[in-house]
């Protein structure tokens, strides 16, 4: 990917949220995708027909509520309500919305496998997946009801 | 080189599934119960071996499990595709032979060949196994055992996922929408411009946005992706009241 597409891929698709030891420099290797979760503030809302290709969540399997943080519980959750919400209102204009879930602390899932996903999701042609919520958690949050 | 199987591939979203693998440098078996359709989308791929036959009888998917065995030595990815659709029939006229033959068709049938394949996967260390199931298995009025069979779809890839994990096998369910094949296309127009209002893109899937989420469960790399429901619905399934964007 040259600098030109990498400067791109970063203003037609962000990510938006972050937790707390996922360092998004580790996928910029694997995925060359250059991400930026500060541009997730200048979002113009509703974005322009064809200014946003995708928006990708990362968050932690936690929204599934049966963490140790009802605060991390919250804060993921609400992202699965977003990524829902946005994949919904922002259908008709092309831009997906999906998100992918990790567990918090695991020596199970590495950069490499959301990477994997990340790639998925970004894939320009790639347009009729949307609203995804992807656990990527070797089947450890199976037994939940929400990941039906 | 990997080996995959994928049955009902003469046509639709299984031709497009095996066309994928096949120019991914995967080595396929074409499983239809067509046997023209089977033949003919072998002729338009290249490494690949055809078996004909049913996969919802127990001989059908030995065979097709078989084939990858003898053919090419083993397998690597199973994508139980083969099914028909059952719609408009309300529950009290669905026959115990509709509901029978439907489930066969649809779930049974993923059941034989997982059966089959797993000790072949267990062998080579690993594989992948992806259930086609459909959106009708969150419910679908005038389609009882259509959406209960592809419903047990999505629970079979579950079970499978937690069973298998231990021997490096990911099971997953991909969930398509509304796909415009020649089944989609043989709808009468108001039908399809009414199905299409229901879609907040307001377009149908290309059999192909199925193969590429086949294909990224189905992918090495998606070593940690199991149990998982992958919807291919362009947004569909997020609506809260049927029919309406």
């Amino acid at each position: 990917m040259s600098s030109r597409d990498r400067v791109r891929a970063a203003w037609i698709g962000d990510v938006a949220y972050r937790p707390e030891g996922w360092e998004w420099s580790k996928f910029d290797q694997d995925t060359e995708l250059l991400v930026d979760a500060t541009a997730f503030r200048s979002w113009p809302v509703p974005p322009a027909r064809g200014s946003l290709r995708w928006v990708i969540f990362l968050l932690t399997t936690d929204w599934l509520g049966a963490g140790p943080d009802p605060v991390l519980a919250a804060r993921s959750a609400a992202a699965v309500g977003l990524t829902h919400s946005l994949a919904a209102l922002w259908a008709g204009i092309g831009t997906t919305v999906n998100a992918i879930a990790v567990p918090r602390r695991s020596d199970l899932v590495t950069s490499a496998d959301v990477a994997h996903a990340l790639r998925y999701f970004a894939d320009p042609l790639n347009g009729y997946v949307t609203g995804q919520v992807l656990n990527i958690c070797g089947g450890q949050t199976l037994v939940a009801a929400l990941t039906a | 080189m990997r080996v995959a199987a994928v049955t009902g591939a003469g046509r639709g979203i299984g031709f497009a599934i095996a066309r994928m693998l096949v120019r991914q440098g995967t080595a396929v078996v074409v499983n239809d119960v067509d046997g023209r359709a089977a033949h003919d989308a072998a002729r338009r791929l290249t490494n690949t071996v055809v078996v004909v036959g049913d996969v919802a009888t127990e001989a059908g998917a030995r065979a097709v499990v078989e084939a990858a065995v003898s053919e090419f030595g083993g397998l690597d990815v199973l994508v139980a595709n083969a099914g028909f659709g059952m719609m408009g029939v309300e529950v009290g006229d669905v026959t115990a032979e509709d509901w029978s033959r439907v489930i066969e068709g649809n779930l049974t049938s993923q059941f034989y060949c997982v059966r089959f394949a797993v000790p072949v996967m267990r062998r080579r260390g690993g594989g992948r196994i992806v259930g086609i199931s459909s959106r009708a298995w969150l419910g679908q009025a005038g389609g009882t055992p259509y959406a209960a069979a592809k419903g047990g779809v999505v629970s079979l890839m579950r079970s499978l996922a937690l069973e298998l994990a231990p021997y490096g096998i990911t099971a997953n369910s991909v969930v398509p929408g509304s796909i415009a094949t020649p089944a989609l296309e043989a709808m009468g127009v108001g039908a399809r411009d009414a199905l299409l209002r229901a879609h907040p893109m307001g377009r149908f899937g290309d059999p192909d946005d199925v193969a590429r989420a086949v294909c990224f469960l189905a992918h090495p790399a998606a070593r940690r992706i199991t149990g998982q429901t992958l919807y291919v619905t362009g947004g569909r399934n997020l609506l809260l009241s049927p029919g309406r964007p």
